[in-house]
């Protein structure tokens, strides 16, 4: 679970602070892009928007070797389970970006088969709005993830799925 | 074989093929689909695709939208060409509803048709290249891609899903900026194709993986109902723009190249050439282009223009006709079927209408499903990287497949 | 149902693509006479709308009609565009079609001569319609989303089943008239018993 199940009780500022450095210059996407949201987040990757100026360059699409996951475009629930053990096979930490309104509540797919919004599933951290957000949107949030990522403390673990646990 | 039959007489055990999963989420960002393919070594026994990881119900949500609503929804099938599914639907539509369209609207909307069309081919070659290792071609042809997107952008705002086409004419006019862009981008191109073309087109890796790999005969490829650049591969040259002129393709220059084989070069090789007569349509209607109205002078569709709506009564009594629910325009009672070409191949939307304004029945003809459908048939026998250049070869969108 | 209109954009076009669309025309006539002598009894409505015909049959003669389209040297319809299944429980049907629920409509295209038709087969539920699996194999997933989507069974199909939906799901046949657009609650089930699931609850 990171370097904080090594540290015990003992608790630092500075290695805190060097650790969270670290993680949030160089979170490497994990890109579970299915629709319209996924060639956006192509172009986010692509010359013109470059992404990797943020550090997040490395596009291995295995969920093993990656931190932050991007779930673009709309979800139905056939979906769901693949999107579940692909989220579990990330190592820990991990964020979870929802980008476009499907995957933030299901969007204009108000049907049958389309989940409402990964949030039921998925512990979210920034929702892009959109459809599709355009790359100036992903590049803010992934800097709103990084300010989360800034205030995050070594010796507390984040309980981001106490929602699920209870409910 | 005689191997497997030893180690099973020694050792009691016996050898069976492998299943794998190629899917749903995989590397190659086709979007997602599923093949559990039987290996055996390297070498493929057998495979089983499975679809539907993004079946949202577009069919039916179109039963409960009006035609003109159904111009956003249309859009988010394939995404990657976006115009070509509105244009399309509003083709359709406008059959339906027996409207006629001016000429400037007819320019407008093959001029963005085509750089569509150019925006797919580069994005389904990239995507292709990417798969087989070549990165650099992929982001070479990704200016262009841009380029294209800020031109949709100066027309109606959105890089991608534009929804630009309306019932009987377009949502904005194209001002003289967007054509000037649209025309430099065109002249640019060709260029930009040469460069990419001696990139890869003699590359040795490249011609090795993609030669006679996946080769389709023309009889199979019709008898599988494949359309587009996959029938023009195998050598049959069916375009629905040659066949069954629509818009004002019959008075434009083009050709339409053919391949031999039907295998994934002749596909690749196919797709860049018809990014060049893409370029070459785009110059042309640039140059035909003539100030005019874009809009049919029919009032049931299109909305009134704002200046005149807040001043008299029945502008604003068509505006509310339309937009409020259950009022909106009501087509005959009939059916048809529309189609056009799309990057992908023909895209054909069959509407059943029952009088009122929301569609019967709207199906969709969607080529990717029928070209994914005969996967099976092109990657038996093969090889497990061969799949992965068959799969970039035909241009699998997965909104398209399972709508 | 007649109308005399002639189309999208007829009057712009170019002579030489005027005079192919009244080809296509021409042709979609001679194949209805052609029908109309050889099927005549089976044939149960033929409808026109914007000068493309839609020939109506039972199940019965369906395979037949489509191979005389194929095979017949004026005509070689060798090309099936599109399968389209059809829930008519809602719609006004002609009383000539009888007490039917489903259709099937096969939009045929001619690459040789250029032309279009259109062939529905019309079946009450629960009757099974003859699969063209064996004419062209792009019928296979088509018919088999007519299947999952509609329940309309197609005999012969050599493998009926589900192409869209997935085992879990409790509905049955979500392009149905009488079925809602937002579900019967299946997708809220499925997000608990994930939910369960995932928590190590039953």
């Amino acid at each position: 679970m990171g370097i904080e199940a090594h540290l015990g009780h003992f608790f630092t500022t500075k290695l805190g602070y060097l650790v969270n450095w670290a993680r949030k210059n160089s979170l490497w996407p994990m890109p579970f892009g299915t629709a319209c949201c996924g060639i956006e987040f192509s172009a986010v990757l692509s010359n013109r928007y470059d992404l990797a100026r943020f550090g997040a360059e490395a596009m291995r699409f295995t969920p093993r070797q990656s931190d932050l996951m991007f779930v673009s475009g709309r979800v139905p629930n056939k979906l769901v389970p693949v999107l579940l053990k692909t989220y579990e096979m990330m190592p820990e930490p991990k964020w979870v970006l929802s980008q476009g309104a499907c995957a933030c509540s299901g969007g204009i797919f108000d049907t049958y088969s389309v989940c409402q919004g990964v949030d039921h599933f998925l512990p979210v951290d920034v929702y892009v709005p959109g459809c599709p957000p355009r790359p100036e949107d992903l590049i803010k949030a992934l800097m709103m993830i990084q300010d989360l990522i800034k205030t995050e403390r070594l010796d507390k673990e984040r309980d981001r799925e106490a929602k699920f646990r209870n409910g | 074989m005689a191997t497997e039959q030893k180690i099973a007489e020694d050792t009691g055990h016996r050898i069976e093929n492998m299943w794998l999963n190629f899917g749903p989420q995989h590397p190659s960002a086709h979007g997602t689909l599923h093949l559990v393919i039987e290996v055996d070594g390297e070498r493929i026994v057998s495979s089983i695709p499975h679809i539907g990881y993004l079946h949202c119900g577009f069919e039916k949500l179109g039963e409960h939208r009006s035609y003109n609503q159904f111009t956003a929804i249309a859009d988010r099938m394939n995404y990657l060409s976006p115009m070509c599914n509105d244009i399309g639907w509003s083709m359709a539509c406008e059959k339906l509803f027996d409207v006629e369209i001016t000429e400037r609207c007819a320019l407008i909307r093959m001029i963005v048709m085509e750089l569509s069309r150019i925006a797919d081919h580069m994005f389904a070659t990239g995507m292709q290249a990417v798969d087989i290792g070549a990165f650099t071609w992929f982001l070479y042809g990704w200016r262009h891609r841009e380029e294209i997107y800020d031109i949709l952008e100066r027309c109606c705002g959105q890089r991608l899903t534009t929804s630009y086409s309306r019932i009987g004419g377009l949502m904005r006019d194209m001002d003289d900026t967007a054509v000037a862009m649209a025309m430099d981008t065109a002249r640019r191109l060709p260029k930009t194709l040469d460069d990419m073309d001696g990139l890869l087109k003699r590359n040795r890796i490249w011609v090795d993986r993609t030669s006679d790999v996946g080769s389709f005969s023309a009889e199979q490829a019709l008898n599988w109902g494949y359309t587009g650049p996959c029938l023009r591969a195998a050598g049959v040259p069916y375009d629905v723009r040659k066949d069954d002129p629509y818009l004002l393709y019959d008075q434009v220059d083009f050709d339409i190249p053919i391949g031999e084989h039907g295998d994934v070069f002749d596909r690749w090789n196919v797709r860049m050439e018809e990014m060049r007569q893409s370029a070459r349509i785009v110059e042309q209607c640039c140059q035909m282009l003539k100030p005019g109205p874009i809009n049919t002078p029919d009032n049931r569709f299109h909305l009134p223009p704002r200046e005149r709506l807040y001043d008299n009564i029945e502008s604003m009594i068509m505006h509310f006709k339309q937009v409020m629910f259950g009022h909106g325009t009501r087509p005959p009672k009939g059916e048809i079927y529309c189609r056009t070409e799309a990057p992908n191949g023909e895209l054909g939307f069959y509407i059943v209408s029952d009088g009122t304004d929301n569609p019967y029945r709207i199906h969709v003809r969607s080529p990717s499903l029928i070209q994914f459908s005969a996967i099976p048939e092109q990657i038996n026998g093969g090889m497990i990287s061969d799949l992965v250049a068959i799969m970039g070869s035909l241009n699998i969108i997965a909104g398209e497949l399972d709508r | 149902m007649d109308d005399v209109s002639r189309g999208v954009n007829y009057y712009k076009l170019s002579t030489a693509a005027r005079e192919r669309r009244e080809g296509d025309i021409a042709i979609q006539k001679r194949a209805l006479e052609l029908l109309q002598e050889k099927f005549g009894e089976a044939i149960l409505t033929a409808q026109t709308m914007r000068d493309d015909i839609t020939v109506t049959i039972g199940p019965d003669a369906i395979k037949d009609m489509l191979v005389f389209l194929r095979d017949c040297e004026e005509l070689k319809y060798n090309f099936l565009s599109s399968l389209t299944g059809i829930d008519y429980l809602r719609y006004d049907i002609p009383q000539e079609w009888g007490e039917i629920r489903f259709g099937v409509v096969y939009n045929l295209l001619s690459l040789d001569n250029h032309a279009n038709f259109a062939v529905r087969v019309v079946v009450p539920e629960g009757q099974p319609v003859p699969s063209i699996y064996d004419l062209w194999r792009t019928a296979d997933w088509q018919e088999r989303e007519a299947y999952d989507l509609l329940g309309i069974e197609f005999a012969g199909h050599p493998d009926l089943r589900q192409l869209f939906l997935y085992d879990d799901f409790e509905g049955e046949h979500p392009q149905r008239k009488d079925y809602p657009l937002k579900g019967k609650g299946e997708r809220d089930r499925s997000w608990l018993k994930i939910q369960k699931a995932a928590r190590g609850e039953s």
